[in-house]
């Protein structure tokens, strides 16, 4: 099989499963989508990843429906787009009889409500109070992996400390749902899956340091998934090193063209449009934080808690600024490009900071395009054509 | 001995200028910080003889904010963008800033006006053993860093004394909260805003004695009941037109379910030894369900409380637009409502931008039916 194949076949697989487990009456978990997932998957508890879901239903052309709905039942406009069309998503199925046609043509596959929920906010601080409302609709179990914010240089115990605690929490009250003991033994061998997958993905990553390089950003934007729902299963690990195995033997196609470090997360509804503008104008994305979020390492509890807190949306300005400007300098980017997010906060506010300090290291120059991740309504076509014509010329003269 | 329009005169000024409150207290010798939202320790910094001013935006146009800030950013802090733009908090020998909410996360990384800015983390998981010693750790550097800038430690007595301070002032404001209604023919919308209000710009021990002078006073009063009573919810209100609105209207204000009101006089925790462990279950213990963990959306439950204990008309919902808090916790809010049959409005009260036509027929409207 294709990395694309397979790809496919895991993606559906992960959301069959689901169903099938759910019809079985097993458990499932909704859980937001930089978190241990082993916790529960070793527990052969389900693990399905709202935003995920949200994100195909947005590179699908549906999420306008989704996100109507939302604000039908009482969502404000000014909330991210992905808990719209989570909240939205559920009250359909909450509502199945009276929106039966919309859950027809929804493009996604199906996903069954949880018996559990799930939150890390290393990532925003807004899924909390998504979940908070998810829990109270449908009524379940809300656990919190509370990372702090690490506004300050590096994490220290006190932060891991507070984290473990609540790891064990967590295990508790799986045990009172599933009605038997933790199974230690299996969390073990997920969490090294989880080391071998993630290490598959930054070996893809890294080839964006090689010159030339046949990867795109935009594949690891596809494959991300993957990566999202499944890396401590061994299928995440085989598709990555198949990637990778393709990748090493193809040859650049945009050999002489420049490279762009995109910053943010991929406009959905728009990324073939976003790849060709980038194309025509002679830019192939080369690398992004985003996809590195997934690159999460560890051997025990204790450097599980610093993984999951050390995500990058989780550290100050200052380590935002290195840690991109290193990854830009090592994949040879010519030019950067900045997602302003209306959906997200976190990503947004800060990025004249971090990308007037990151050109200060590199030198090079950037563009912030206004956006959305799954809000078509927010996306300018014209604006971001214009926006990347004039960051080529900026580029070209550099 | 002041009478009870001279204590409010003094509060009014003081809550409508603030500017003026804190250039005075500057020359009579003193220093100042900034406080931020929300839940900010500030007792370490008023141990360390700083008088602790809040820095909770204020309205007036936004100019060049928006030019460093995208426009889906809540009004308080566009405002504090652009006040820190224009200087006014370089008074400040140092400002201190929670990471309560993705904005604040943001805010503690951007602000670059003079003062230095430190930022703490609150631990959200409250109930978590291991929360308290977060919580504290973060609070023992919040001290550190402000004994660097002051030059010299802070003992824990003074820090007791500044618990005990600021435990009186909230005791203070909390006998205010609940007898005030009970006066609503001089205790309008807006004294009982500037009486919260204008402990943020004076010192919290010559506020303690004006609030409770005040509450002195007011009891010997007769209680009144010719209006209607509402309970506000939500970040601030601080709107003066708005809630001169809601006055014009005949609604007085029953209770608050406001973070910069009861939001800091119901803080409050058991004794400890140690004065940072004090601070830190001030936190983790504390019942405030905005900015919090709040798995069983309990802020909705305490709001329908409070309209049951005062026996209040119906709910005004203070709305900050882009304010997650807020929009998430509205759906969950107004359904409940709805179960309780509480009559109930929204009304944005983002400090600019107001559409106040709209808030006043709304408000107008309200009190209509509320008659019926
Ligand atoms: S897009 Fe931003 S606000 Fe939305 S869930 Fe992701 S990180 Fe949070
Ligand atoms: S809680 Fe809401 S009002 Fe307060 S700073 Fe955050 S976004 Fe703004």
């Amino acid at each position: 099989m294709t990395s694309k194949q397979m790809l496919k076949e895991y993606t559906d697989m992960l959301f069959k499963e689901a169903m099938e487990k759910k019809k079985n009456g097993e458990l499932i978990c909704w859980s937001s989508s930089v978190v241990p997932g082993e916790l529960f998957d070793a527990m052969d508890i389900s693990v399905i990843y709202p935003e995920n879901h949200a994100a195909i239903i947005g590179a699908k052309h549906y999420s306008d429906v989704l996100i109507e709905h939302a604000e039908n039942i009482g969502y404000d406009n000014g909330i991210c787009s992905y808990a719209k069309i989570n909240l939205a998503y559920t009250d359909y199925i909450l509502n199945r009889d009276k929106y039966k046609t919309e859950i027809e043509n929804c493009p996604s596959p199906e996903i069954p409500l949880p018996d559990i929920i799930v939150v890390c906010n290393n990532i925003c601080s807004l899924l909390i109070k998504w979940y908070e409302n998810l829990a109270v609709t449908l009524n379940v179990p809300f656990v919190l992996i509370d990372v702090p914010f690490i506004h300050t240089g590096e994490i220290s115990k006190k932060e891991v400390g507070y984290i473990l605690s609540q790891f064990e929490n967590i295990k508790r009250e799986i045990e009172t749902i599933a009605g038997r003991k933790y199974d230690e033994e299996k969390l073990k061998e997920e969490m090294a899956q989880r080391k071998r997958s993630s290490i598959a993905w930054e070996k893809v990553m890294k080839l964006s340091e090689e010159k030339p390089s046949a990867l795109n950003g935009f594949d690891l934007f596809n494959f991300m998934s993957l990566a999202v729902c499944a890396s401590y299963r061994k299928c995440a690990e085989d598709t990555f090193n198949t990637l990778y195995e393709e990748l090493k033997n193809a040859e650049e196609t945009n050999e002489n063209g420049m490279r762009v470090f995109w910053e943010g997360i991929a406009c959905w509804p728009y990324l073939s449009f976003t790849y060709k503008t980038l194309k025509n104008c002679g830019f192939k994305v080369s690398a992004s934080m985003y996809p590195d979020m997934w690159n999460v390492q560890y051997s025990n509890m204790e450097e599980m808690a610093a993984a999951f807190a050390n995500i990058y949306t989780n550290r100050s300005l200052d380590e935002k600024i290195k840690l991109i400007s290193s990854m830009g300098e090592k994949s040879h980017c010519d030019a950067y490009v900045y997602h302003q997010n209306r959906s997200c906060k976190l990503m947004s506010f800060l990025l004249n900071e971090t990308a007037e300090g990151v050109k200060s290291v590199t030198g090079k120059p950037y563009i912030i395009f206004d956006g959305d991740q799954t809000d078509p309504g927010n996306f300018s076509q014209g604006q971001f054509e214009t926006k990347v014509q004039a960051l080529s010329e900026m580029a070209e003269n550099y | 001995m002041k009478n009870i329009n001279d204590i409010i005169n003094i509060l009014n000024e003081t809550a409508q200028n603030p500017k003026k409150a804190v250039d005075v207290i500057i020359e009579n010798g003193e220093k100042v910080c900034g406080i931020m939202p929300a839940f900010v320790p500030e007792e370490i910094a008023y141990a360390a003889g700083y008088i602790p001013v809040g820095i909770w935006g204020s309205d007036g146009e936004i100019k060049n904010a928006q030019s460093v800030m995208p426009p889906f950013c809540c009004s308080i802090m566009m405002s504090v963008i652009e006040n820190q733009l224009k200087g006014i908090y370089d008074v400040c020998d140092f400002i201190v800033v929670s990471s309560l909410c993705d904005t604040l996360k943001c805010m503690g990384q951007k602000y670059k006006g003079k003062s230095p800015i430190i930022q703490i983390s609150h631990p959200h998981n409250r109930s978590i053993e291991n929360a308290v010693d977060f919580a504290a750790e973060e609070y023992s550097i919040l001290r550190e860093k402000i004994e660097n800038i002051r030059g010299s430690k802070i003992t824990d007595r003074d820090i007791f004394n500044a618990i005990e301070v600021y435990n009186e002032n909230r005791k203070a404001l909390r006998r205010f909260g609940e007898i005030s209604y009970k006066y609503s023919d001089i205790i309008t919308p807006v004294i009982r805003r500037n009486v919260f209000k204008s402990g943020y710009f004076m010192d919290r021990k010559n506020h303690t004695e004006l609030i409770n002078s005040l509450c002195d006073l007011l009891e010997e009063r007769e209680a009144v009941s010719d209006k209607k009573g509402v309970v506000l919810t939500g970040i601030i209100a601080d709107d003066r037109k708005i809630l001169d609105m809601l006055y014009r209207n005949d609604f007085y204000v029953a209770a608050d379910d406001i973070v910069n009101e009861s939001g800091f006089a119901n803080c409050h925790a058991p004794d400890e030894k140690d004065p940072i462990i004090f601070l830190a279950k001030m936190w983790t213990g504390g019942k405030s369900t905005l900015f919090a963990y709040d798995p069983f959306k309990k802020r909705a439950e305490h709001i329908i409380d409070e309209v049951k204990r005062t026996g209040a008309a119906g709910v005004v919902f203070c709305y900050m637009p882009f304010c997650d808090v807020d929009a998430f916790d509205e759906p969950i809010i107004v359904k409940r409502l709805k179960e309780e049959n509480i009559p109930f409005i929204k009304i944005d009260f983002g400090m600019q931008d107001t559409n106040y036509s709209r808030a006043e027929t709304k408000i107008e409207a309200f009190s209509e039916m509320l008659e019926l």
